[in-house]
């Protein structure tokens, strides 16, 4: 009885403040809306108008733009950071490791200001560029769709170092070694084991990344604009200003059926790398 | 000058170096393997052993000294073009590739024809009797059988030198006998000179044609297996390998056709000894338990040492009996007899133990016996 009353609490807290709230409100994507009013009205109508808006399957297509982006540069740039934390002999290691992780420890808001405070119109870069007389006037670089990339990049580099650092932790460095010892360079040593047996590492970091990102609001908030929005940001639109609850939900509906596709693929990869 | 190479040596360490910040890992090691013999770099962990292998291999640069393979300066030769076959402790088997391809890598890096990869890879496994198991993921291999496949991947190469990382270390005791003897056998057939690293002596005196008795980067002593054991250099080497009785001596004579009288703390001693002590040095006389015996008060032969000791205990170690004693001086020592039924000794007896002339070894007691003195 008691390990079940332990689940039943945490699981009812779930149904009420979770599962209900957002069965009603996908509820509504299915649903007719007269302003922030759902009528009872069955339609799909809803999914059409967003998919035939140029201006809205333009920030699905964005949206997943910037996913793949931000997940390529995340498992690209946290590879070398995680090989070198996991294969460090140095006494410094452990500082290392904390120093690479530092940036969880600031709000993603006050890390993205930090990007808006180098890259706006009155910016640090900007005041850098013409003090070295590289360009006359200020480049507008924000609000933009690379911007966010850049922003997202930064914020979930922690989380690709880890999810890396993890997978490397599992291949022993005599492997390399070893491939050497029978004639192998460097790189061709890394590139015959390695770099194949961290590739679910990178699968999987690149997936948390991209999750991550699609579904990312106050990034693109902050560093984009009117002509950048992302399905996050549009979603905040449709409810908050257009008070249209339909489109919202609908769009809710695609975003959510996108991350839990991505689920199921990293469930697969980590199944087949369970089996090998 | 094919006369000149023959005569080269597999590997030539000259002066080698390498600290590690202010840690001093190797001091100056000389060491010379010829074709076809069989060294091993034995000591405990920390003694620079693995990073002299490394050094060999290439995986960590010298900070002084020079590495010679088969004649040929090679410190500025990178490790994948060094010619080497090495077996890593963990044997570093490639996981995803099944025993075939791990046999295959070495010879695929050299570009070699498939039909010759494949009659050699295949003549690889049969020498380690691993012919049908080819398709094997090292995972689906036991403990003895990936170690097999690590020797044929390192072998199959037909590398100018083999170098084993502990590579026994990881197995139960049965198995790595039997492994022992196997890589022996599989050493000696090749003809391959061969570096080993252990901290194990018995691995190191049943594999070796001579040992490196490795402390603190250095070599203490290198020499054949009864050298090592029989002739120490130190009270390191002496005490690291099999255990010792070590007495204080003292020279109490000029030499005798060969013999050498002692001062002992337990009693007059007689060596026999090849070379001269000097007069009045300070020595600590090491003998080993099996060769100190038991008679009764006054009975020991003529021509040997006897001293009186006192039986403190006996421990029953089946084929064995090991005594427990005490010597004039007090001090404790220990001597192995066979059990051979009759339990003549007791606690609390008084007896003679004896030594031949050859049975003992004079250790100068100088700045090597740090740490290790009794």
């Amino acid at each position: 009885m008691v390990p079940y009353l332990l689940v039943a609490v945490p699981a009812g807290f779930l149904l009420a403040f979770f599962v209900a709230p957002n069965m009603i409100l996908l509820s509504a994507s299915l649903l007719e809306s007269e302003g922030m009013v759902p009528t009872g009205v069955l339609t799909l109508g809803n999914f059409t108008t967003l998919l035939s808006h140029r201006i809205y399957v333009d920030a699905i297509i964005r949206t997943f733009g910037i996913g793949l982006a931000v997940g390529a540069l995340v498992v690209l740039l946290a590879y070398p950071v995680a090989y070198v934390l996991v294969r460090t002999t140095s006494r410094w290691k452990n500082v290392l490791l904390a120093l690479a992780l530092s940036p969880l420890l600031a709000s993603v808001i006050v890390r993205t200001y930090g990007w808006w405070v180098l890259f706006n119109r009155d910016g640090a870069v900007n005041e850098a560029l013409q003090a070295l007389h590289l360009t006359a006037r200020p480049l507008i670089m924000l609000p933009s769709t690379a911007i966010i990339i850049v922003g997202l990049t930064h914020a979930l580099l922690p989380y690709g170092v880890l999810t890396l650092m993890a997978a490397l932790n599992g291949v022993s460095p005599n492997l390399e070694r070893a491939a050497i010892s029978l004639g192998a360079g460097r790189m061709r040593a890394f590139a015959a084991t390695t770099l194949p047996l961290t590739a679910p590492g990178i699968i999987g970091g690149f997936l948390l990344a991209f999750g991550v990102a699609i579904s990312a609001y106050a990034t693109p908030a902050i560093l984009g604009g009117p002509a950048t929005q992302t399905m996050a940001t549009l979603i905040y639109t449709f409810m908050a200003t257009l008070l249209n609850w339909s489109l919202g939900s609908a769009l809710g509906v695609v975003l959510l059926a996108s991350c839990l596709t991505l689920l199921m693929l990293t469930a697969l990869v980590s199944r087949r790398r369970a089996l090998t | 000058m094919p006369e000149g190479r023959m005569s080269e040596a597999a590997l030539e360490l000259r002066g080698l170096e390498k600290r590690f910040g202010a840690q001093t890992a190797v001091a100056a090691i000389d060491l010379q393997v010829q074709q076809g013999e069989f060294v091993t770099l034995l000591g405990p962990s920390g003694c620079g052993k693995t990073t002299t292998l490394n050094m060999i291999a290439g995986f960590i640069t010298p900070d002084a000294g020079s590495i010679r393979l088969g004649g040929r300066a090679v410190e500025n030769l990178p490790p994948h073009r060094r010619d080497l076959g090495i077996v890593f402790q963990d044997y570093a088997l490639f996981p995803h590739r099944n025993a075939a391809e791990n046999v295959a890598f070495g010879l695929r890096m050299r570009k070699l024809a498939k039909t010759e990869i494949a009659a050699r890879v295949a003549d690889a496994l049969r020498m380690v009797r691993l012919d049908g198991l080819d398709k094997r993921r090292p995972l689906q291999l036991s403990g003895g059988q990936r170690q097999r496949v690590a020797l044929a991947r390192a072998l199959v190469i037909r590398p100018a030198l083999l170098l084993l990382d502990e590579p026994l270390s990881n197995l139960d005791l049965k198995l790595r006998e039997e492994m022992r003897s196997e890589i022996s056998t599989l050493q000696r057939r090749l003809g391959i000179a061969t570096v080993f690293v252990t901290h194990d002596q018995d691995e190191a005196l049943t594999m070796s044609d001579r040992i490196a008795v490795m402390r603190q980067g250095r070599i203490e002593q290198i020499g054949t297996a009864r050298d090592i054991y029989e002739r120490p250099a130190s009270v390191f080497v002496a005490t690291f390998i099999g255990s010792t009785n070590l007495v204080r001596a003292k020279p109490a004579g000029p030499p005798s056709e060969g013999l050498v009288p002692l001062a002992t703390a337990a009693g007059p001693a007689i060596l026999r000894l090849d070379r001269p002590l000097a007069a009045g040095a300070d020595l600590l006389l090491a003998i080993r338990p099996e060769r100190l015996q038991l008679t009764p008060t006054g009975t020991a032969p003529d021509g040997s040492t006897a001293w009186p000791v006192r039986i403190e205990g006996v421990t029953y170690l089946g084929g064995r009996l090991e005594i427990a004693l005490r010597l004039a001086d007090g001090s404790p020592a220990t001597a192995h007899a066979m059990n051979l039924g009759a339990m003549a000794w007791q606690p609390g007896h008084v007896a003679d133990a004896w030594f031949r002339p050859d049975d003992a070894w004079p250790i100068l007691d100088g700045g090597a016996s740090d740490g290790a003195a009794p």
